[in-house]
């Protein structure tokens, strides 16, 4: 079979196939009318559709979006808060070891202004007492000495000489009951 | 207006006529797209049909075409005649049905329901033609179409497939063979 009889045979098959006319132009005309409507239908409807998704997508990532960044911003003021509190408890250790210190310091001069007036107290004490020797010391020195001028009380000068350095060794009267009390000789008689 | 009729290729030059025609169409005349249908309609028609293998779904292609080529008239620059484009559209619609039902087959295992015209009593029987036609992978359906049955001249079938000389006459010659060794008995039985 050539070319020349391939195409008759194709056209008469042609021929014979096509039965039936295509549709009237209007009927044509309307039928596309209405495809390009429901087209431009589809088209708006996928449009609004699409924009829909688009906008919720659109929402969807702003608020994805604003929680991380309330997040982050959260994480940021828990640190800032954290530092602040780290600054402040060093602070407030700084200022308590200062009170501490203070108060130390204050109870220690109150317990050195204490010892002071104890000290004070008990010198003035001590000068009372060394005051009252004194005159002890002083009133049996004179005894002694007035005694010593009878002949037969020569032992009782003897301890009372022996009584005021034994009793007030610190007096301005020992040193002469020593002197005195070295030179008497109760075997003969007082010494003058 | 330039009355256009017949299955052919015929009258492919861009005329004054089809100028101010494929201008009015362009900026939306909707006297201008009638007037199309008018006389492109039938063309389209027979086109897809045969491109179908003689498929009652021509119709259904005839209505795609139009309304794509009425959604897409302002891509239409003028650089061949409205006939090619349109043409153009209609394997490329035709090519798609036949896709889309190459996929259905596959997936769903299930036959179409296109009905194929079946010709008189007494005339020949030209089924075994048509099924001859209709086993021809696309390609080489569209090149035997447009060259044996519409009549196009080569340099419109490449305008229309957008193909190379030498790929169509490829084609051609492969489609020929193709048909040639599935007719052989019928052309036997029928000399």
């Amino acid at each position: 079979m050539n070319e020349t009889q391939l195409k008759e045979l194709l056209t008469r098959a042609d021929q014979a196939l096509w039965t039936d006319s295509p549709a009237d132009s209007a009927a044509l005309i309307h039928h596309v009318q209405q495809r390009v409507a429901i087209h431009k239908r589809r088209r708006a409807e996928l449009l609004a559709g699409g924009t829909l998704v688009l906008l919720l997508a659109a929402c969807l990532v702003g608020y994805t979006q604003f929680n991380r960044y309330q997040e982050k911003k959260q994480v940021v003021l828990q640190a800032e808060v954290q530092n602040e509190l780290t600054a402040l408890k060093a602070e407030t250790e700084q200022t308590l070891a200062l009170i501490k210190s203070v108060n130390q310091r204050s109870r220690q001069r109150k317990q050195l202004t204490a010892l002071q007036r104890r000290l004070a107290s008990l010198t003035a004490e001590r000068n009372d007492a060394d005051m009252q020797d004194e005159q002890l010391a002083g009133k049996l020195y004179f005894k002694a000495q007035t005694l010593s001028k009878q002949t037969d009380s020569c032992n009782t000068v003897k301890s009372l000489y022996q009584q005021i350095i034994q009793t007030f060794p610190n007096s301005s009267y020992t040193p002469e009951a020593k002197e005195e009390l070295a030179q008497l000789d109760c075997s003969n008689g007082i010494h003058l | 207006m330039t009355e256009i009729a017949g299955p052919t290729c015929s009258q492919a030059e861009v005329g004054p006529a089809e100028s101010s025609l494929a201008g009015a169409f362009r900026r939306g005349d909707a006297g201008a797209f009638e007037q199309i249908v008018k006389l492109y309609g039938k063309q389209v028609h027979t086109l897809a049909g045969r491109l179908l293998a003689w498929s009652d779904e021509a119709e259904d292609v005839v209505q795609d075409v139009l309304a794509a080529a009425l959604a897409g008239r302002k891509k239409f620059r003028g650089q061949s005649s409205l006939k090619t484009w349109l043409y153009a559209i209609t394997v490329n619609a035709c090519r798609s049905r036949q896709n889309r039902e190459k996929l259905w087959r596959r997936f769903f295992n299930k036959q179409t329901t296109a009905k194929h015209r079946r010709p008189d009593s007494g005339k020949p029987d030209f089924e075994p033609v048509r099924k001859a036609v209709a086993a021809l992978p696309v390609k080489y359906r569209q090149v035997i179409v447009l060259k044996y049955l519409n009549e196009c001249q080569t340099k419109e079938i490449m305008e229309i497939l957008k193909i190379s000389e030498s790929t169509l006459n490829t084609r051609l010659s492969r489609g020929r063979q193709i048909l040639k060794e599935s007719l052989k008995d019928w052309t036997e039985t029928h000399e």
